[in-house]
């Protein structure tokens, strides 16, 4: 099951006219970029709202409503089981509640939500004693909804149940139910502690971390004298080759945390049972992370959450574009959202990304040329892989996909014969210090006519590709 | 001619004008010689008159008592009269008005005028006093003592007609005495069985009354009164699945009663079959459209159903019928609530409470209206007055909406400190109780004896349609357990004192070496306490079982140990002999069979499988069967609420186990693969729950006491889709497929160490991708389990 369309209007930043977001039959997955405070967030929200006012009457559309507009604001989504099969909409407004679907209910579980505001929680070290505790965010957030095998109800519930009031001093037999309550919870975390474990520590090999994690954990116990609970505390731990780490050691720095925190929520997810619905929102969660350790995430997402729909939001120009560059347009979808002040107001203005080369002409206009030449570079890049994909071309082999280069698909191309010699001549030009992969170093020098003829040689060949 | 007849007359001072012109018309008959007027006298309130007079009255040969509302009305002086009277007196009751006695359904009562039709419904009333005149006559000539035997009144006759006097009189206890007597001297005296019936029914003793009912339908089996009334008595008593059959009969007899459809309809309410109810009180308003109950009860039913508008149509009928009926404005304004009109709803309970200013559940009731339109004010005023009044407004608070959080995230409330502090209690119970009212609702059969009405509170706000039709569907989808099972189920045996009759390990060895006889009746004894979710932890207990009748001698060291008792035991009540158990239900061989066994009280279902033949106590509950998967549908989650819902509660946090509801569980229709499949699941948490790693709460071993309750969550999986197939499948939850494709093992067929196996089992099917895992997972979001686990 897949989002198709999302309709959004009157729901915070989005006010004004209605807003639609179309991915496609297939629903693919939306890559957004967008500066703080210009509907990006908005949307997380949006989505992520549908979801839980399945399973919680507190999320009332009217709260999330703009109190300016007198207009009633909606959520709709489009979805559909495959591409061939019909659209359904779902509706969810003041008056029309359509989210408590089971379809709904049941991705509510997954939990498929995170924001940067739920990995600071791991940030919150105190770095003298190197204590961190995630109590807080694995049960309240992480392991939520996670479903207890002994109770047959939710973690969250669980700890619910065993939160005060607490029965009187000589009540023994409800003093006897809440301690096989909490004993209840107790295993049920220790045992899902055990596998987030496994799985979190699997996860940050793939970042080229060799290290183990590890919790904590001494259970909850009832203390009768002061009527209160103790050992509200998982205390991270984090082994290196069999080795404690201290948390305050500067091997662990921020970087290492945010991604030991994004491994622990992948894990989150994957050892539960999969919704019909999988989405997976994430809002800024990298920005912790240096350039070097984003890129495994990308791989992390193809290879564990490939059957997910991924919204992936994010203000970093550059890491929005390199995401584009790594994935494949048949799958994904690129958008941007931006303010646009009008004499009242400002509104979000949301747009699909256009194609590298309109994009590269868009920045020579500007005379940017050094951003104008990547768009360039990308675009060819892009124009004769899809033509070898499309036409079968035999590339030379390599193991991994990834690791070929734009001269194996140039390659390729130029034996086939499919183009004039003109043509190739004039690219093989521009290849040398345009269109090659260290353009950027050398960018600098190179002259505006120049630039504008590389625009025109990638434009001919597309369109020579494309015939043929 | 004999001496006159002596003639004596009692009347109420409202009737003096009726008495003198009964005077009148017996002017003739005193001038002829044949009766005199010995006495008349006034029914003078508060004074012990009867007692003065009774001589006069022995010395009378005809009482003739003026009926009328105002008569019957002075209940202590006719219980004077009742004590009074001799069996010698021929009574000859005059009504002058319709009132109370005739919903009695007497049979054969003789009254004058013919008939008992009421002086008053005579056109002109002097036909009606001349026909009092040709009656008296009648008896006259047959009591005269020159009278042929064939015409006579016998003994028997005047005695039963004493009986029916003394109904009329509302004195039961004495009637009882008289219809007894009656049935001495007739044996065959169908209508005294059935009359005396009423009598019982009227004291609240219903088994008596049912006995009778049954004797007259044995002598009379077309006998439709005697169906109808004991289907009433049923139905008072709660077993209203032989209350229908009872009134299915009457109505078959008589198919023009529309009280038998109307009570039918009744005992399906209580039942929940709301659809059912309401075809029967459509056929009662179709036989007889001025019968305010039926209004009334069907507006109830389509009220529990969710049908609003047609509950308010019915209320709305009733007043018209009866505008100064107080209930049915009450009625009317809940329903209005439950629609949230609650302006409406205030008005009406307003003019309920006009109309009857005690009506504490109408304060409530608006008050929680108050509460919806935020007017705390008056919200608190009206919830204060409800509560001096006697209505429990924080159990009530607790049953419709859990509690006050739950109330305001509902209604997107925030109430004022003080009045969620009015509203609150500490105590927490695992499932919002709504059912429990509605069962109090559509039970508050206000009998006046024999004619039945719902005509009480439909009560507390405000009833989730929800619960109700799961209700109802979970009973539609199975039949109640106790016909289910053949044998009946009870509780088990009564020793009176414990420390007598129960040793432990030691001295049943010694008791055997002192005497070997001893052996013969030292039986494995069960606790309840030892009773734990599907199977029994046995302690070395054992019980002398000294049946009734037992030749105790044979026994001598058993004797000999309590011999020792005997001061005690003797003090026992009962009518055993003092080396007797107090009670034992059943015979023993019903001890030794395989069965379901349950504590009298505990916190979840707790139900065991006992095939070791254990003797137990009254803190046990047994069912007697062989089929082990009943087990997992009692035990499961579904009957646990379906318990909860229709039970009383010992407390927040305690059940009891009662017969009549654990009666009433549904057993769902299924398979003998499903059920052998439920069966196998059981039979792997018997053999699990007997390990020590699975018992223990130790970290170490989370997993095998995970795989424990897994199990059960698989059952209760199971038994969701016993009970609500097609729901289940639309939500694409299976379970009975996926695990019969397993093809698991007996635990008896597994050799070598099981654990290891049952530990590979459980982590195949707790796989994250196992369709078990994932439905169990995701179970929740089929509505009936949503309202199951109190998240609708």
């Amino acid at each position: 099951m897949r989002i198709t369309k999302i309709k959004i209007k009157n729901f915070r930043a989005f006010y004004g006219r209605p807003y639609q977001l179309n991915l496609h039959r297939a629903g693919k997955n939306l890559l957004i970029y967008g500066e703080n405070g210009s509907g990006k967030s908005s949307l997380y929200l949006a989505l992520e709202c549908f979801l839980e006012s399945s399973e919680d009457d507190s999320y009332q559309f009217e709260n999330y409503q703009n109190i300016f507009i007198a207009d009633a604001g909606y959520i709709k989504l489009h979805l559909r089981a495959d591409r061939r099969s019909n659209e359904q909409t779902y509706e969810w407004s003041q008056s029309v509640k359509e989210t408590n679907d089971p379809l709904f209910i049941e991705a509510s579980k997954a939990n498929g939500f995170l924001d940067y505001k739920a990995l600071l929680e791991t940030h919150y070290v105190h770095r003298e004693s190197g204590i961190v505790n995630v109590f807080d965010l694995l049960v309240k957030n992480l392991l939520a909804n996670t479903v207890s095998a002994l109770t047959g109800r939710s973690l969250a519930d669980d700890w619910e149940d065993i939160q005060p009031p607490f029965p009187r001093r000589n009540a023994t037999n409800q003093i006897a139910i809440l301690e096989e309550q909490i004993e209840n919870f107790n295993l049920e975390l220790a045992d899902r502690l055990t596998e987030l474990r496994t799985k979190a520590s699997e996860i940050l090999e793939k970042f080229g971390y060799d290290v183990k994690v590890e919790f904590d954990f001494q259970g909850i116990t009832y203390n009768r004298d002061n009527k209160m609970l103790d050992g509200e505390q998982i205390l991270l731990k984090v082994k290196f080759f069999d080795r404690d780490i201290p948390l305050h050691h500067r091997f662990l720095n921020e970087a290492k945390l945010s991604a030991i925190a994004i491994a622990i929520y992948f894990s989150s997810i994957l050892v539960q049972p999969e919704s019909d619905l999988k989405i997976l929102a994430l809002d800024d969660v990298l920005i912790g992370l240096d350039m070097s350790n984003r890129l495994p995430v990308i791989d992390i997402l193809e290879e564990y959450f490939s059957d997910y729909q991924i919204f992936f939001l994010t203000y970093d120009r550059t890491w929005y574009e390199i995401v584009r560059q790594r994935t494949e347009e048949s799958k994904w979808k690129y958008a941007e959202f931006y303010f646009k002040k009008t004499p009242e107001n400002e509104i979000p203005i949301y747009e699909e990304d256009r194609p590298y080369l309109a994009k590269a002409k868009e920045y020579f206009d500007n005379n940017d040329y050094k951003a104008c030449a990547i768009y360039i570079r990308t675009a060819f890049e892009e124009a004769i892989k899809n033509f070898c994909d499309k036409k079968r071309l035999p590339v030379r082999y390599s193991e991994d996909p990834k690791k070929l280069t734009s001269e194996d698909f140039w390659t390729a191309i130029k034996n086939e014969a499919f183009l004039q010699n003109s043509l190739i001549n004039e690219i093989e030009l521009y290849r040398k210090f345009i269109l090659n992969p260290l353009s950027h170093a050398t960018i600098v020098n190179i002259i505006k006519k120049e630039i504008s003829g590389a625009i025109d040689a990638v434009e001919n060949l597309e369109q020579e590709l494309k015939k043929l | 001619m004999g001496e006159p007849l002596k003639v004596f007359i009692t009347y109420s001072h409202e009737d003096t004008d009726s008495k003198d012109k009964l005077r009148q018309c017996l002017a003739v008959m005193e001038q002829q010689g044949l009766i005199t007027i010995w006495h008349d006298n006034e029914i003078l309130p508060g004074d012990k008159w009867y007692k003065k007079i009774s001589k006069n009255l022995n010395d009378s040969d005809i009482l003739l008592y003026i009926v009328s509302a105002s008569s019957l009305a002075s209940k202590n002086c006719n219980k004077e009269l009742a004590d009074a009277l001799s069996g010698e007196i021929r009574i000859i009751p005059i009504i002058l008005e319709d009132c109370d006695w005739q919903n009695h359904q007497l049979s054969d009562v003789q009254a004058l005028p013919d008939q008992g039709k009421p002086i008053n419904e005579w056109q002109p009333e002097s036909k009606g006093w001349q026909n009092v005149v040709v009656g008296l006559q009648k008896v006259v000539e047959i009591m005269r003592p020159n009278v042929s035997d064939d015409v006579k009144e016998t003994l028997p006759e005047w005695v039963f007609q004493q009986g029916n006097f003394l109904m009329m009189l509302g004195q039961s206890d004495k009637a009882i005495e008289a219809y007894s007597h009656a049935i001495e001297l007739n044996p065959n005296n169908t209508i005294a069985y059935y009359n005396r019936g009423i009598a019982y029914g009227d004291k609240g003793a219903h088994d008596h009354a049912i006995s009778n009912y049954s004797k007259a339908i044995d002598l009379q089996p077309d006998y439709t009164d005697a169906y109808y009334n004991r289907g009433n008595t049923y139905s008072d008593k709660g077993v209203y699945n032989r209350a229908i059959t009872d009134y299915n009969k009457a109505i078959e007899l008589n198919p023009d009663n529309a009280m038998a459809y109307c009570n039918r309809g009744i005992a399906y309410n209580c039942k929940g079959a709301y659809n059912r109810a309401i075809a029967d009180y459509n056929k009662a308003i179709e036989l007889n459209p001025e019968l305010a109950e039926s209004y009334n009860n069907r507006g109830i039913a389509y009220g529990s159903k969710g049908a609003y508008d047609r509950a308010i149509a019915d209320f709305s009928k009733l007043i018209d019928l009866n505008p100064e009926f107080a209930l049915a404005y009450h009625n009317r304004g809940n329903t209005y609530h439950n629609k949230g009109a609650y302006d409406r709803a205030i008005a009406d309970f307003s003019k309920s409470i006009d109309l009857n200013p005690e009506f504490a559940l109408a304060y409530h009731n608006r008050g929680m209206c108050w509460l919806h339109l935020q007017n705390w004010q008056e919200a608190r005023s009206d919830l204060t007055v409800a509560k001096s009044i006697g209505e429990d407004i924080i159990a009530a608070f607790r049953n419709d909406y859990k509690n006050v959080e739950a109330f305001e995230r509902r209604h997107g409330l925030q109430l004022p400190a003080d009045i969620a502090a009015m509203l609150t209690q500490r105590r927490r119970s695992r499932f919002p109780k709504i059912q429990k009212d509605l069962i109090q609702q559509s039970s508050p059969l206000n009998l006046s004896s024999q004619k039945k009405e719902i005509l009480s509170a439909n009560v507390t706000l405000p009833k989730s349609p929800d619960v109700v039709n799961l209700l109802e569907e979970l009973r539609d989808t199975g039949i109640p357990l106790e016909q289910y099972v053949a044998m009946p189920s009870h509780f088990g045996i009564k020793t009176g004192m414990d420390d007598a009759f129960v040793v432990d390990g030691e001295l049943r060895d010694k008791l055997i070496a002192d005497h070997s006889s001893s052996a013969d009746i030292l039986k494995p004894f069960l606790h309840g306490r030892d009773i734990k979710r599907w199977q029994v932890d046995a302690q070395d207990l054992w019980l002398i079982f000294a049946y009734h009748g037992i030749e105790i001698d044979a026994y001598p060291a058993i004797l000999k140990h309590i011999k020792k008792y005997r001061d005690s035991l003797s003090k026992r009540t009962g009518k055993q002999k003092w080396y007797e158990l107090q009670a034992v239900p059943g015979d023993s061989e019903y001890f030794t069979q395989p069965k379901l066994v349950c504590p009298n009280r505990y916190n979840h279902q707790t139900f065991a499988v006992d095939t070791d033949g254990l003797y137990c106590g009254n803190t046990c509950y047994l069912i007697s069967t062989e089929e082990t998967w009943l087990c997992g549908i009692l035990n499961s989650s579904v009957v646990e609420w379906f318990y909860s819902q229709v039970s009383d509660q010992l407390t927040a946090d305690e059940l009891r186990a009662l017969s009549g509801y654990i009666q009433q569980v549904p057993i769902p229709n299924v398979t003998s693969t499903q059920k052998a499949l439920i069966g196998k699941i059981v039979n792997y948490l018997i053999y699990l729950q007997k390990q020590p790693t699975t018992n223990s709460k130790d970290l170490a071993h989370a997993r095998d006491y995970m795989m424990l309750k897994y199990f059960e969550r698989i059952i209760d999986g199971l038994v969701y889709e016993c009970y609500l197939p097609e729901t289940l499948h639309q939500g694409d939850k299976y379970f009975f497929k996926p695990l019969l494709d397993e093809h698991l093992p007996q635990p008896d067929e597994i050799s070598g160490n099981k654990m290891s196996v049952f530990r590979g089992i459980f982590e195949h099917l707790y796989e994250r991708t196992h369709s078990v895992r994932k439905n169990l997972f995701f179970l929740d979001s089929v509505k009936p389990v949503r309202i199951i686990e109190g998240k609708w």
